[in-house]
């Protein structure tokens, strides 16, 4: 009897153990998986970044460089005073070190996981809108107009208002919620 | 060894303590001029290494003789003809700076009154808000700017030139000047008697460089930490409304709210409130459905603060709602109301 007894508590414990150790390994490897998807806005000097995101990203989030050609930003930087009906201009050397900072991060270099579609889909167009990007409507092809003027929406230039990551430049689906209407 | 009976005490203590202040100060200066976060500290430095010259300027007109100008700074003809000397391997000893360094001297410190003295316009001026800011246009402001930055790449080629000149020189000499600088003993060419400086130049010169040290200083940290606030930009704005009309009157807040709350017909969004809100101690959001904080410095200690930050909203938002770039009045007239919520 006493034997048995012993018998029942090794296997309990050692199942217990088990089940420790394979919650961790599985813990390890969950956070391992998240770190090999870093956000492309890791590879940009923390300096530069401040910076963009101070000059371009106070009327709507600082858009990820590698979303457009360099062609598409050249155009974009050039027409400032114009800003899809906005005049957001900017001092001219500050202008000029924009312009080629994005340039040199534009699509064609693959500074974001998703460059290389986003560079297929504009063609040999000069588009100015991420939004419009035949790729990025075909990603959002789901969703009704509606969506895009939901009050904590109000335009299809927030992406930040369903994609909890944009800022990091993340746009996973399922980091994603939509605000209800 | 022989040279060291011959060694004489040739440059004073005020002149070595200038010399090395100076490389140290242009380097820190060189070293903080690009960033923003280090700007006001390299127009510190450079103020420091203003009232040095000032005070070589003065030293050399009063100073003990190997520091005056009238001992090392000669004819072209004798500068001329040491440097056909200096060609040939040959250059006879001069116990102040000789006649090639005399060129070097002068041509530094020219240089360096006209890079710290643009680089002064450039603090006193737009740039800064400083109070020269309505005597000085655009351009003008910009031409400093341009020449402050030409000369800074003009002072490296000199100073690469002059330690070029002082280790060549070193070794024609036989004896080494660097230390010279440090010690103040260098060879003499004949039984030179050692130079004394009379008492009275030395406090004078001393007391002339310490008294622009401060003076400047003192002028400098204040500007500095006053552009740095809502009431010193409205105080900026009032000296440009001033240079602007003869009839201003003050700022007025009323009018700066009316201004704010302004409907601009065919303008999306119409007003400053259509992206701010109507309340500036809220926050407001801009067409791409952003968060706009607080424009009320009350509600957001960061606003105004950063004059280069408010030109540009302002000229961006009024061109944007009255095809225009706002005037000081203006500007103020809203700084003034934003200031009482």
């Amino acid at each position: 009897m006493r034997r048995k007894m012993t018998g029942i508590s090794i296997l309990l414990i050692t199942t217990a153990l088990a089940t420790v150790a394979l919650a961790d390994h599985g813990h390890r490897e969950h956070h391992g998986h998240r770190r090999t998807k870093a956000a492309p806005t890791t590879a940009i000097p923390a300096e530069e970044l401040a910076r963009y995101r101070e000059e371009c990203g106070s009327c709507h989030l600082a858009y990820p460089p590698g979303l457009l050609p360099a062609r598409s930003w050249t155009r974009l930087m050039g027409g400032l005073d114009d800003h899809f009906g906005q005049n957001a201009e900017l001092d001219d050397a500050t202008r000029l070190e924009l312009t080629q900072w994005l340039e040199a991060r534009a699509a064609e270099t693959g500074s974001h996981p998703r460059s290389a579609k986003a560079l297929r889909s504009a063609g040999a167009d000069t588009p100015l809108r991420i939004s419009e990007l035949p790729y990025i409507l075909r990603k959002h092809h789901e969703l009704r107009d509606e969506v895009f003027t939901r009050p904590e929406v109000l335009s299809r230039a927030n992406c930040a208002a369903c994609h909890r990551t944009a800022e990091e430049w993340v746009f996973d689906e399922d980091s994603a919620r939509i605000p209800p209407r | 060894m022989s040279s060291t009976e011959t060694r004489v005490r040739v440059w004073d203590i005020g002149v070595r303590l200038f010399h090395w202040s100076l490389a140290g100060l242009i380097l820190g200066a060189y070293l903080t001029a690009e960033e923003d976060a280090t700007v006001g500290l390299h127009a510190r430095l450079g103020l420091a290494v203003l009232a040095w010259v000032i005070f070589r300027v003065v030293w050399g007109l009063v100073g003990p003789a190997p520091a005056r100008f009238r001992t090392f700074v000669r004819s072209p003809r004798e500068v001329l003809a040491y440097a056909r000397d200096y060609v040939r391997g040959q250059p006879g000893l001069h116990l102040s700076h000789n006649p090639l360094g005399g060129v070097m001297v002068v041509s530094l410190l020219a240089l360096l009154l006209a890079l710290t003295g643009s680089g002064l316009l450039m603090y006193l001026g737009p740039e800064w808000s400083g109070p020269l800011s309505p005597y000085m246009g655009r351009s003008l402001a910009h031409g400093v700017e341009e020449l402050h930055e030409g000369l800074a790449g003009a002072l490296p080629v000199l100073v690469v030139l002059h330690v070029a000149g002082v280790l060549l020189s070193s070794r024609l000499e036989r004896q080494n000047l660097v230390l010279s600088m440090i010690t103040g003993r260098k060879r003499a060419p004949d039984a030179t008697p050692p130079a004394r400086a009379r008492a009275p130049a030395v406090v004078v010169a001393a007391g002339l460089g310490l008294a622009t040290f401060i003076g400047l200083g003192l002028l400098l940290p204040g500007r500095a930490d006053a552009a740095e606030t809502p009431q010193a930009l409205l105080q900026s704005y009032q000296r440009q409304a001033e240079a602007e009309g003869s009839g201003f009157a003050g700022f007025d807040p009323a009018r700066g709210k009316a201004l704010f709350l302004k409907e601009t017909s065919g303008a999306d969004p119409s007003s400053c409130a259509g992206c701010h809100g109507a309340d500036p101690t809220r926050a407001g959001r801009s067409p791409a459905g952003r968060n706009i904080e607080p424009l009320a410095p009350s509600a957001q200690p960061e606003r105004f603060t950063d004059a280069a930050k408010a030109d540009k909203w302002f000229k961006r938002n009024c061109k944007q709602l009255l095809r225009r770039d706002c005037t000081a009045t203006e500007r103020g007239d809203v700084l003034a109301w934003l200031l009482t919520l």
